[in-house]
């Protein structure tokens, strides 16, 4: 496998356990470089919604380890001008590039990457955006066909909660909770 | 004199209206027709963040780049076309998203082939990202 995805795979997996970095798990690792996430928020003046395909995720299948790391700058939105706050005002992407999230499985048991079919995943973990890290659980789908596992989540996000300051000027623009979407196609790495 | 003063008032109002609307739906940044404010190898730009990502980000991160180098793997996708573009032999790349209209470019290209790409750089993930990226060769 390549130096720099075992080293990156190592430092997403940092603090989880050391243990599943060690190649023993390796061929129980699937991988999403070009994953996808998206977000929207609903406010009486305007919804604003904001699309990347730049998230790389990893999927430990034999450890239940998940671990997803995007840049914030690669949100796409309708219009230059929310885009500029967004990175500018809002999530200051020249400060705070990324966003990372770091969990598990919990109910791993009831999962087989060798077996075609659908799951429900109960995933657990830690997401940072904006230099705040926040614990985060969601259930996701995982739909395993082949060697291929495409999973999606969705879950709330409170802006408050990451110290992202809304003007009162636009206060009515930018909802207070926005809905995040994730989806990867994990594919063995 | 009054007159006067409520036509200016009213011109003022207008010309704040116009700009606002422009504001707001002022366009998104086009790479192609832009000038790069840098211009340089993919060995280069992936040197410049793996000796020191936060200095990488402050020079090229929301900057325009244009980097040349060797086809490494390409990505077809459904949005954006994705080219890797880099040494074999070296762990890092350039991974450039390119805009759907360059997929006519994108298709006859061969892994291995020299390349010059011209985007957006985002920083670096895996492989330090450019985003919005056309092919100028």
């Amino acid at each position: 496998m390549n130096v720099r995805i075992e080293i990156v795979v190592a430092l997403l997996f940092t603090g989880l356990s050391q243990g599943a970095i060690t190649s023993s798990y390796s061929q129980s690792r699937f991988m999403d470089r070009t994953g996808k996430a998206s977000f929207f928020s609903s406010a009486p003046v305007e919804d604003i919604e904001a699309h990347s395909e730049q998230v790389v995720a990893v999927f430990d299948t034999g450890t239940g380890e998940i671990a997803a790391t995007m840049l914030m700058r690669s949100f796409k939105f309708r219009k230059a001008l929310m885009e500029e706050h967004f990175n500018e005002n809002y999530v200051e992407s020249d400060k705070y590039p990324k966003a990372t999230f770091k969990g598990k499985v919990v109910n791993l048991a009831g999962f087989d990457p060798t077996k075609d079919g659908l799951y429900s995943l109960d995933v657990e973990g830690e997401i940072t955006i904006h230099g705040v890290t926040r614990p985060l659980r969601m259930k996701a789908k995982a739909s395993v066909s082949g060697k291929t596992i495409e999973t999606n989540a969705e879950f709330p996000l409170t802006v408050k909660d990451f110290k992202i300051d809304i003007p009162k000027l636009v206060v009515n623009n930018i909802a207070e909770v926005v809905e995040v979407k994730v989806s990867f196609v994990l594919k063995p790495m | 004199m009054k007159k006067a003063i409520i036509y200016v008032a009213f011109l003022i109002l207008l010309i704040a209206v116009v700009a606002g609307v422009l504001m707001y739906n002022k366009p998104h940044r086009a790479v192609q027709g832009e000038d790069p404010d840098f211009k340089l190898s993919v060995s280069e730009l992936v040197t410049a963040f793996s000796t020191d990502e936060t200095a990488a980000n402050a020079r090229y991160a929301g900057r325009i780049v244009e980097v040349h180098g060797k086809v490494k793997e390409m990505i077809p996708n459904e949005g954006s076309p994705v080219l890797l573009i880099g040494d074999s032999a070296e762990p890092i790349a350039v991974i450039c998203y390119l805009r759907g209209e360059e997929r006519d470019k994108y298709t006859p290209l061969a892994i291995g082939e020299l390349v010059t790409v011209k985007g957006i750089c985002n920083g670096m993930l895996l492989d330090v990202v450019i985003d919005e990226a056309i092919l100028i060769e």
